[in-house]
């Protein structure tokens, strides 16, 4: 019953959106202003277009085998002694970015709304909702995106023309004042920072037509950014550098200048968070969902579902580990090395060694 | 599967024995009238409504014969003038030209005598009973192995009357009544196509009670129609005395606060559903008609939305759906930004509101549960509570109970006022079963509000937007059409577009004619 | 089955615990006392920062039943019917921290102090002077609670003295403080500058003015005039009027001030009041000399006129016209000159234009910059173009 498990092209384009979209996006302004300053409105336009390229090869990839997950083809392509580790690799990261994506929406959550509510609490009850929402399967899943992305999406972008009158162009000025590697540098490594792409290497024998897997892949992608850019412009463009590395949460001290305030609610920004913060639950949710299923495939268990429950004192646990905000960063590290792995270098050889292994067969 | 079996683990444990009629019921009717009559008395000891008429037809010599009926359901005038006259007056001329034997005049009085439309031929006692009791005569005569079940149904029933529970400005004043027949003949009216097809069960093991099943060939997907019926099939019970009764045995999820069918005392919403190619259960004694597939969206629906200019239904059905929002969340956002987030309020709202709660004895959250309470109990007593009485219980209650709590200093005037909001906001849902699992859900967010504040609302939702993706009615995802996403369907849901445009069916219901507005004539 | 059940056991066991455990953040408004607006000052008279607990804070709160009152004589209380005493209650920390300060209120006050309302950060002219406003707001930045948006003012004189002021329409001084900032649209005799701004601005090492308040006579309170920080400290003040042009030329006015004109052409004393003004700062350099032009565009109307009644022809206007931009540019000289030789501030960014449109240059100016900030050229341009003359010609 669960081999029957479809979802069409526009569900798995929802799904894509709202498991990209999560409060890393918030934090996110941050972490590029620190590398490469005034130029972080630049990085984002760049990184779509390198993170592109990766998900072209990864979806082609896995649309070249449309009845395979990746434990399936990567043991077609290279065989059982590299699907093994190669999987394990990735059950492993969308664990930890599962944990971190946790991690990071506690810490919003604590810095936001529940000052002196332990962490711990919001963490379990963040993970258990998640895991009860990915424990109901893909479709329902799928169905769950839907809902928040139309409910939650359009009211953010209208927050975020509330602040519009507070953007200054000159806070994007000077234009590449230290020439254009650095922000091509950056934009090219930010392709790990399109984690939740790595969904499609299991997504593809679920979609109704899997020819489609690459319009569902890209037109999310390209929704996403179109918020993160958003996001990351507005950010710059209203606080402007200095303050956008001060910041903890830069997009919600965005937030907090919306011309709106005292008219009907007096803090706006808050209503933002509670937005961003219902985002992360699909996010948590989908890599939940997709490390059960994965698992449950390497031990051939055919109701994977109950496995999302069971990941979670482990995710957990590392989520729990690093002692303060500043320590998360440090800790996660290892998730861009994976990240690039599993977006680009593994999709890349894999597709090469098919090509070369399985040589499309005349017209298709 | 062991998911599905349980639901009916329940009653298959309980030993309820079987009526009695089980074998004995089932025999076949015999030749000799006195044992027949002895059978039917046997099964008929202690009721001594059902009456057993015997008579002799053409004169003291004649065949032997007997009615056989059941006092109070059969209207009197009906078998004196068109059983009684008409066989013993003219039964005995009619036999005069027969050879005499029973066979013969049994059909004489079949064919040619009975001036009864309906007049069935029974073989065997069980099919007798289930006759007899449900209002026919029955004609038995000796030496014939046969009997005939005359309808002569005339019991007291409420009439058609305008339907309480859904009044609505614009639209037919009918409602169902509470009698079976009536209700398809409601039906029939609206819908005038033989391809508008009746099945009848009888569910209840003791009950017998005759369920329609309706729904418009050619429209309908057979799945649909095939796994309703199957779904019937399984009820196996002693009685089923309302439409609830089938509901909680053929829904999906039992422990659901959602109602995963829809109920309506509407004829016209019962026959715009059968024009989608949903189907109709129609249960004798009472006015509830069941629609299946039910879905979120159609629940908030109310049939008058299509009664409206497209625009007004619109505006209609916005206000509608945010009053349900707001009578879900109203009081847990309140909790959430007293208690929790201040910040939140308007500096002039935040100081107006803690100055009316200085004071006071009871947290936010309390407070908010006391009130709620109160305003359920109104609303239950107002029910019980005979018509007028009950409008004046809510008056006597909503103000001045509250405006005394808010006097004495128990509870804050916004308090009041947000629950009053609620209780407002309620009311417009069209659909008493959606209405009653916003009640429910809201106490639900009231405690995740009390703990978690904003994130407990947040988390909250969450939980129930999990369950209600993950529920189904019939097959059909309850948050259709935006969960799965099909924007044809988008047409009917918050937003309605004109009706010439509203060309096909809902897509969810896999109809077997997919068109509903003709090509030819196209509104300019 | 069981061991399904057993798991909806723990799932509520663990539900129930968090309930009647929970609440952790659970604290009803009327527990909370609203601080609406903060004072900080220096607690040592003379000023010293070298004594134990050299900060003082004043905080105003609402007393919330007596803020309520409608017209129905206080309620029972008796005691709000003083038209002189406000609504609300102020209270005065000293600590070796603001952090520690504000801590101690939980000795003073029963009702756990909130910042989620707070509406004005106000400065003492002496902390202002003598210490690290950096330091000072950093309790604001960090606070969960606090916002971004408040409006950050300094005092003339000690802040704790402003907070005294008996506003005539607003029930607190720092309710009438931010619905004055509002006004901001309707004069630049101050400056608006949010929390947001000024560390914003702190962070990157820019000056920045800030509105000035002052107690004027019956206990009532002007916002007028502009502190000018540099380096983190306040320098001086501006005046209304030399506001209002440091912000013509930052081009923050929202328009609506009036240019009193006299016109000796014309024998007569005009009014213009503004309409749309566009500010235009260019950096220019000419073999390693920077210079700056300053263009401002402006568009105005004849709000009032004094004097000879002849009506006015088109050309009378154009003599209008000349006569405002010499009467601007006057004034905006003068105050370049006072925040250029007196104050050596850069409150007008002009550093930061220098950054954004020639990144490499500020590099190797960024040092001396104040010298030659002091020293920098500037060409004034104004345009005065009248719109409207009113509803008279």
């Amino acid at each position: 019953m669960l081999s029957q498990e479809r979802i069409g092209t526009s569900e798995a384009f929802f799904l894509i959106v709202a498991a990209m979209i999560e409060v890393g996006t918030l934090t996110g302004a941050r972490d590029i202003a620190d590398q490469v300053g005034v130029d972080m409105w630049l990085v984002s336009p760049l990184e779509t277009f390198f993170s592109l390229g990766a998900i072209y090869i990864l979806t082609r990839l896995a649309m070249k085998f449309p009845q395979q997950d990746f434990f399936g083809f990567s043991r077609q392509i290279a065989g059982r002694w590299v699907a093994w580790p190669l999987s394990l690799g990735l059950l492993f990261y969308w664990l930890a970015l599962t944990a971190h994506v946790t991690r990071v929406t506690t810490d919003v959550i604590k810095n936001s709304l529940l000052a002196r509510t332990p962490a711990e609490v919001i963490l379990l009850s963040l993970l258990i909702a998640a895991a009860y929402l990915a424990s109901r399967g893909l479709e329902p899943l799928a169905r769950a995106c839907i809902i928040i992305i139309i409910v939650t999406l359009p009211l953010i972008m209208i927050l975020f023309l509330l602040v519009l009158p507070h953007f200054r162009f000159e806070n994007f000025l000077p234009i590449l004042p230290r020439g254009p590697w650095p922000v091509l540098r950056l934009a090219f490594w930010r392709i790990s920072n399109a984690e939740e792409m790595s969904l499609f290497l299991i997504l593809v024998p679920f979609l109704q037509q899997p020819r489609e897997a690459w319009q569902a892949a890209s037109r999310g992608y390209l929704v996403v950014m179109v918020i993160v850019i958003t996001v990351l412009t507005t950010c710059q463009g209203v606080l402007g550098i200095e303050l956008l590395k001060y910041a903890l949460i830069p997009g919600l001290s965005v937030t907090q200048l919306a011309e709106f305030a005292g008219t009907f609610i007096e803090r706006i920004s808050l209503v933002f968070i509670s937005l961003w913060i219902i985002l992360a639950f699909p996010t948590v949710a989908a890599l939940l969902w997709a490390s059960a299923y994965l698992a449950g495939r390497l031990v051939n268990l055919n109701d994977y579902r109950l496995l999302a429950f069971y990941q979670l004192p482990l995710v957990f646990f590392l989520a729990r580990h690093p002692g303060n905000n500043l320590e998360v960063k440090s800790f996660y590290f290892f998730l861009q090395p994976l990240g690039f792995a599993y977006l680009l270098i593994i999709p890349a050889i894999l597709y090469l060694i098919a090509i070369i292994r399985f040589p499309p067969a005349g017209s298709s | 599967m062991a998911n599905k079996s349980w639901r009916y683990l329940g009653h298959r444990n309980k030993a309820v024995p079987l009526v009695d009629e089980g074998q004995a019921a089932a025999l076949p009717l015999q030749y000799s009238l006195a044992v027949n009559l002895e059978t039917l008395q046997a099964i008929f000891t202690a009721c001594q409504d059902v009456v057993f008429r015997r008579m002799r037809i053409g004169g003291a010599m004649g065949h032997q014969a007997a009615l056989v009926y059941v006092d109070g359901l059969v209207n009197n005038d009906l078998v004196n003038d068109q059983i009684m006259k008409s066989i013993l007056l003219e039964g005995p001329q009619a036999m005069s030209v027969l050879t005499g034997a029973p066979y013969e005049l049994y059909r004489q009085v079949r064919d040619s005598l009975l001036t009864v439309a309906n007049v069935r031929e029974i073989i065997d006692f069980r099919e007798a009973a289930r006759c007899i009791l449900s209002g026919f005569a029955l004609f038995l005569l000796d030496g014939v192995n046969r009997a005939l079940a005359i309808e002569v149904c005339g019991w007291e029933h409420r009439g058609v009357e305008e339907p309480p529970t859904e009044a609505l400005i614009r639209g037919s004043r009918e409602g169902f009544s509470d009698c079976l027949r009536t209700n398809t003949a409601l039906l029939r009216r609206r819908l005038r196509d033989p391809q508008l097809k009746l099945k009848t069960y009888f569910l209840g093991r003791r009950s017998q009670t005759t369920v329609g099943l309706m729904y418009i060939e050619g429209i309908a997907n057979p799945g649909l129609i095939t796994e309703v019926e199957q779904r019937l099939n399984v009820i196996d019970i002693d009685g089923i005395l309302e439409s609830a009764y089938i509901e909680q045995f053929i829904e999906d999820k039992w422990y659901s606060p959602f109602a995963q069918i829809q109920n309506t005392e509407r004829p016209d919403e019962a026959a715009a559903a059968l024009l989608e190619g949903r189907v109709v259960i129609l249960t004798d004694n009472t006015p509830f008609a069941l629609i299946v597939p039910a879905t979120f969206n159609s629940l908030m629906h109310s049939p008058e939305d299509h009664y409206h200019r497209w625009f007004i239904a619109v505006l209609i059905r916005t206000l509608r759906f945010s009053g349900s929002f707001l009578a879900l969340l109203l009081p847990s956002f309140y909790i959430a930004m007293v208690s929790f987030t201040p910040e939140m309020i308007p500096t002039s709202l935040a100081i107006s509101i803690g100055a009316g709660r200085e004071g006071l004895p009871f947290p936010t959250i309390i407070e908010a549960f006391i009130m709620e309470s109160v305003l359920e109990l109104l609303r239950e007593a107002g029910i019980r509570l005979p018509g007028p009485l009950g409008e004046t219980l809510g008056v006597v209650g909503a103000l001045i109970l509250g405006q005394a709590a808010v006097q004495a200093g128990i509870v804050s005037s916004a308090m009041v006022i947000v629950v009053a909001l609620t209780a407002i906001a309620g009311f417009v849902v069209p659909s008493y079963d959606a209405a009653i699992s916003l009640r429910i859900l809201r106490f639900f967010l009231m405690i995740m509000a009390a703990v978690f504040g904003l994130y407990g609302v947040i988390l909250g939702l969450m939980l129930i937007l999990t369950h209600m993706v993950s529920l189904k009615s019939f097959g059909v995802p309850y948050l259709k059409p935006w969960a799965p996403w099909t924007a044809a369907d988008l047409k009917d849901s918050i937003y309605r577009t004109a009706l010439f445009r509203e060309r096909l069916r809902p897509a969810y219901l896999r109809p077997l004619e997919a068109r509903r507005i003709g090509r030819g004539k196209k509104k300019q | 089955m069981n061991r399904r059940s057993l798991y909806r056991a723990g799932l509520l066991l663990l539900l129930l615990t968090i309930i009647t455990a929970g609440c952790w953040d659970n604290k009803d408004l009327e527990r909370r006392a609203l601080v609406l607006g903060a004072a900080v000052d220096l607690a040592a008279a003379g000023g010293s920062l070298v004594v134990t607990e050299p900060w003082k804070i004043t905080l105003e709160m609402p007393i919330l039943r007596r803020m309520v009152t409608r017209g129905e004589g206080g309620g029972g209380g008796g005691e709000g019917q003083d038209e002189n005493t406000m609504p609300t209650w102020r209270l005065t920390l000293t600590g070796t921290t603001f952090a520690e300060a504000i801590n101690k209120a939980a000795t003073r006050s029963e009702r756990t102090l909130f910042f989620g309302h707070q509406k004005i950060l106000l400065m003492g002219e002496e902390l202002a002077r003598r210490g690290d406003l950096r330091s000072v707001l950093d309790w604001w930045a960090r606070n969960r609670e606090s916002y971004l948006a408040i409006d950050v003012l300094l005092a003339e004189g000690s802040a704790g003295d402003i907070m005294e002021a008996r506003p005539k329409f607003a029930r607190s001084v720092s309710l009438f403080l931010h619905e004055q900032m509002q006004q901001v649209i309707k004069t630049s005799r101050f400056v608006k500058h949010s929390l947001a701004e000024v560390l914003a601005a702190l962070d990157a090492g820019q000056d920045i003015l800030l509105a000035g308040v002052k107690m004027v006579p019956r206990q009532e309170l002007e916002v007028s005039g502009a502190g000018v920080i540099r380096e983190g400290r306040l320098a001086g003040w501006l005046t209304p009027e030399e506001t209002q042009a440091a912000l013509w030329i930052t081009g923050e006015t929202k328009g609506c001030d009036i240019l009193v004109v006299p016109v000796p052409e014309l024998q007569q004393t005009l009014s213009v009041e503004f309409g749309k003004l566009q500010a235009e700062v260019k950096p220019l350099m000419e073999e390693d000399k920077l210079s700056f032009t300053i263009k401002i565009k402006v568009e105005g109307k004849i709000a009032e006129k004094m004097g000879n009644p002849k009506l006015f022809a088109a050309a009378d206007l154009h003599q209008v016209e000349n006569r405002a931009a010499r009467l601007m540019e006057e004034r905006i000289r003068q105050v370049l000159g006072k925040l250029q030789q007196q104050y050596q501030a850069d409150v007008l960014g002009f550093g930061r234009k220098v950054e954004k449109v020639r990144p490499r240059q500020w590099e190797a100016m960024k040092g001396q910059w104040r010298q030659i900030y002091s020293s920098l050229p500037v060409t004034v341009q104004v345009k005065v173009s009248i719109r409207r003359t009113g509803m008279v010609s």
